[in-house]
């Protein structure tokens, strides 16, 4: 190498490390700032680079970390397919690591696990039945586990914790309707008024906390009485937890008419409440007392009488208005009037 | 007889003349027909759906279109990254095997100018490019957009949701469509590009081969994606959960000195395609460092190349 | 003719690193010389001699180990210079993708040309070397002789005051060549400078006022063309008929003799091509006489 070439390379060299001496706090300081708004994912932890295949890597190390991503997530297919749960589970672990703040693929590895997983897991002939409980619960608890990993870098997105509350609220799995509820309580803090009737429903569900579930209702209905009154099953629920004999003396009682425009339309809502209670196990207070009045009333038909044999599932409100055949009788006032 | 003033030492006049040469020249190599499949791409990305497995729940809408960004986007700065290194890689060793470098330089152009020129014109051309595969995404993610839009409309409908929540998760989902966020990541693309352009520059005055200049580029590519890495390292007590020894420091620190830091590029971009919001800052101090960059690369190289004989 | 010397170059060293640590190659060794203004300078000389390298550090191309080139009094190496060249080189490339009026406009900006000057004097440097009915031709589709033309339009686009041509008719049929020797005069008869570099000593000798010889480095021989191709030793006597013995008698007897003319008193000449193979022969041969 001649001198000149030497001088040249020498002084490039001092000057580029010099020049990125002076940069290198300005760029730390933007990937800071990058770092807060979540602009800049948490670095990838060693074993995730040791599990990356060779194209991933390249990819990864070609700046191609989110399309890498969604890449191994349409691939995944495969495993799910062939039900390889732990290699699922491995690069769902990638595939977040990657793109960590994508709840995409919080949701559908959590899915991946806790339903997918959990139910082969419990209808799997192979296994003794003890080990089939034993690993089912391992999936649900995994997939508790991922989301909650999701939750932990996107504390701002209340879809996962719907996802928890989903989860342990769902009959056909191991419901567990106290951690289900405080899944819903904070994915209800985001001020969306599906999340907080979400948390409201499952506390109704829970015996003992009739009380709480009324005192929730009542202050969603101050915040915002005509959105959530427009939903019939909150309308019902309220009411019905309004009926609970346990409720202290100063709680608002609560008439059918400020729920209801008219009696037909508080039978079939209520007729149809029930039912839905049956299923989900809400609480249901004087309902049936309320329902035995408004049929005698109301002059009833068997056949849409909850109380009698061969009565219909569920009424339509046509199907109401023919087999009753008479005038609504109107409350005074329109339920939604506030007071 | 000629008479000249006194010749200045960088003139924005004679670099733009060696910049246009240079435009001109790459595109009548026909540089652009690379943007045929990439168009190809684009189009066929939309008739992409996820595989049934997924699931229609309301997730999956939001994740088609950042796929479809993600793979356009993907695509762009593949492209745009690859031409940047091997267009600056050819044109200076082909002036120079071609002699066309002799004639220019024999005329009053300062070596600072003749290298300036060539970048600016390299530059331009992944502008133009940039603009064509970025429109090309625009009317395509448009269509997508508001083909899905309207599927998602109709399936929450059929789950009973009022006219108003269905137009509420329509604007959600239109915030993934083709926005002004999404440009965002477009131009930190072409900012990568342009540092990997300068990059290349100063590695062919030095450079015996072009082979070596484009091995060498895709290089400082490859390690500037994890740049930030080697630098947590240094600013951080730890990273990946560990503290790292004194041999990792040194190496983090030759490595944070050295190479440009492309995660900054990567993150906004990603940032983009998850239709996070993205201040005009955050481009503009990204401009500005890529100016910087530019800058330092750009006198480097004309130090090199100021004594380099023909 | 101005003053100063349109070329100066003054104990000129150009060493090259070899491919092997501490050897290095001498390729120009204190070469001197000087080019004035409105001359046609030819340096001649084998391959290998330094000529192509004294050519590069006239025109910046390559700095000095030792000593200093200048062009009309300023520093080679220094842009401001070229602003009075016009450089041909030998096997002349262009950019392939631009026609022949592209190439002449895109060196003519880069000399500070623009607008109406620019366009016309294009039109006048096509129409110069013949490729007026070509100008929108791109150069991939020109011949080796079309090629040299532009180069020289290119050369000569800024009207410089000196133009240095490396090989200017090397590869050109016999026409072609013809025609860039008559440009060559033209430039001279307009009082530019050429500075030129040729193995075709018959063209030299046509067209250059003065000379200079390499070989391995150095300048052997220089001087005007004239000077160096007399034989100063000789001297020749045409007579009509008249025996060489009577030299003196003759002029002497020319003037008192009544009738007898005496035609032309000269020493006799020999070609260039006989003193440039008598210079650069090694010695161990004879030289030629």
């Amino acid at each position: 190498m001649s001198f000149k070439t030497l001088r040249n390379l020498i002084v490039v060299t001092v000057a580029i490390l010099g020049t990125g001496y002076l940069r290198m706090p300005v760029e730390q300081r933007f990937t800071e700032d990058l770092r807060e708004k979540k602009a800049i994912p948490p670095p990838i932890r060693k074993e995730v680079w040791g599990q990356m295949g060779q194209t991933s890597l390249a990819g990864v190390l070609g700046g191609l970390r989110t399309l890498i991503a969604s890449s191994m997530n349409l691939a995944s297919q495969t495993q799910f397919e062939e039900k390889d749960w732990y290699e699922l589970k491995k690069r769902y672990g990638i595939i977040t690591a990657l793109d960590p703040y994508n709840e995409f693929y919080w949701d559908h590895g959590g899915w991946h696990l806790a339903y997918n997983a959990a139910s082969w897991a419990r209808s799997n002939d192979q296994l003794s039945p003890r080990k089939r409980r034993l690993l089912e619960r391992e999936f649900l608890e995994q997939g508790d586990a991922f989301y909650r990993q999701g939750i932990a870098l996107n504390p701002d997105n209340p879809r996962l914790w719907m996802n928890i509350g989903r989860l342990w609220s769902n009959p056909h799995k191991r419901p567990d309707l106290p951690r289900a509820a405080k899944a819903f309580k904070e994915a209800a803090k985001h001020d969306n008024l599906f999340y907080q009737r979400t948390y409201l429903y499952i506390l109704a569900r829970i015996p003992g906390r009739e009380i709480e579930a009324y005192d929730y209702a009542q202050k969603l209905l101050i915040e915002d009485p005509s959105r959530h009154l427009s939903r019939t099953t909150f309308r019902c629920l309220l009411f019905c937890l309004a009926t609970n004999p346990n409720l202290p003396k100063q709680a608002l009682k609560i008439r059918l008419g400020e729920l209801f425009v008219s009696k037909q339309q508080a039978y079939q809502d209520l007729y149809n409440f029930r039912a839905l209670s049956q299923e989900k196990g809400y609480y249901t207070g004087k309902l049936d007392e309320v329902l035995e009045t408004l049929i005698k009333e109301l002059r009833i038909p068997d056949h849409l009488n909850p109380f009698k044999a061969g009565a219909k599932p569920r009424i339509f409100e046509k199907d109401f208005e023919k087999a009753l055949n008479q005038p609504l009788d109107l409350f005074l006032k329109s339920p939604f009037e506030s007071n | 007889m000629s008479s000249f003033p006194k010749t200045s030492f960088f003139s924005p006049s004679r670099v733009s003349i060696i910049a246009a040469s240079t435009v001109t020249q790459l595109v009548r190599m026909k540089v652009f027909l690379f943007l045929a499949p990439v168009a190809l791409l684009f189009v066929a990305l939309n008739f992409f759906e996820l595989p049934i497995y997924q699931g229609p729940d309301t997730l999956v809408p939001e994740q088609q279109l950042r796929t479809h960004k993600n793979l356009c986007l993907g695509t762009m700065m593949f492209f745009t990254s690859l031409f940047a290194i091997v267009s600056v890689a050819l044109i200076i060793p082909s002036d120079v095997e071609d002699r066309t470098l002799y004639t220019i330089l024999c005329k009053p152009v300062p070596r600072l100018d003749y290298l300036a020129g060539k970048l600016l014109g390299v530059i331009l051309v992944l502008l133009m490019a940039m603009l064509v595969m970025d429109f090309l995404l625009v009317v395509t993610l448009h269509h997508r957009t508001t083909s899905i839009s309207t599927d998602f409309g109709r399936y929450l409908s059929d789950l009973g949701f009022q006219e108003a929540e269905v137009a509420r998760g329509q604007a959600e989902l239109a915030k993934h469509g083709p926005t002004w966020v999404l440009q965002y990541g477009v131009m930190a693309h072409f900012f990568k590009a342009c540092i990997l352009a300068a990059v290349a520059l100063l590695i062919s005055t030095f450079s015996t081969s072009t082979l070596f200049t484009i091995a060498a580029g895709v290089m400082v590519w490859i390690i500037g994606a994890f740049q930030s890495i080697a630098r947590d390292g240094l600013f951080v007590d730890s990273f990946a959960g560990e503290t790292p020894s004194l041999a990792d420091k040194i190496l983090s620190t030759i490595i944070s000195l050295i190479f440009p830091d492309f995660q900054l590029v990567e993150s906004i971009a990603d940032a983009s395609v998850r239709a996070q919001e993205i201040l005009g800052d955050d481009i503009l101090k990204l401009g500005g460092l890529t100016l910087i960059y530019l800058a330092i690369y750009t006198v480097l190289s004309w130090f090199v190349f100021a004594d380099k004989e023909f | 003719m101005s003053d100063v010397n349109a070329i100066e170059v003054h104990e000129l060293i150009k060493d090259f690193k070899g491919p092997f640590r501490g050897h290095s190659v001498r390729a120009v060794d204190q070469v001197s010389l000087q080019v004035k203004a409105g001359e046609v300078y030819g340096l001649i000389g084998p391959n290998g001699s330094g000529k192509s390298t004294t050519m590069k550090a006239v025109l910046g191309l390559i700095r000095p180990s030792s000593g200093s080139c200048s062009i009309f009094g300023r520093d080679a190496l220094k842009v401001d210079s070229r602003n009075d060249v016009g450089f041909l080189p030998e096997n002349p490339y262009f950019y392939k993708h631009l026609t022949a009026a592209e190439t002449v406009r895109f060196y003519g900006k880069l000399c500070g040309m623009r607008g109406q000057a620019l366009r016309q004097r294009i039109d006048e440097m096509l129409e110069l070397v013949g490729l007026g009915e070509a100008r929108n031709r791109p150069l991939r589709g020109f011949s080796k002789g079309m090629l040299q033309r532009i180069g020289l339009a290119q050369a000569l686009v800024h009207d410089p005051r000196l133009v240095v041509l490396d090989e200017p008719t090397a590869g050109v049929d016999p026409t072609g060549s013809r025609e860039i020797r008559d440009l060559i005069l033209n430039l001279k008869s307009r009082g530019i400078t050429v500075f030129l570099c040729s193995h075709l000593l018959e063209q030299v000798q046509e067209i250059c006022d003065r000379v200079g010889i390499m070989k391995s480095g150095t300048l052997v021989k220089e001087g005007r063309l004239e000077d160096l191709i007399s034989l100063r030793d000789r001297t020749e006597l045409i007579l009509e008929h008249a025996p060489e013995d009577l030299l003196t008698q003759i002029r002497n007897l020319v003037e008192v003799t009544h009738g007898a003319q005496l035609l032309s008193e000269a020493h006799p000449r020999t070609t260039l091509e006989d003193l440039y193979l008598d210079e650069t022969r090694d010695h161990s041969k004879s030289a030629h006489s």
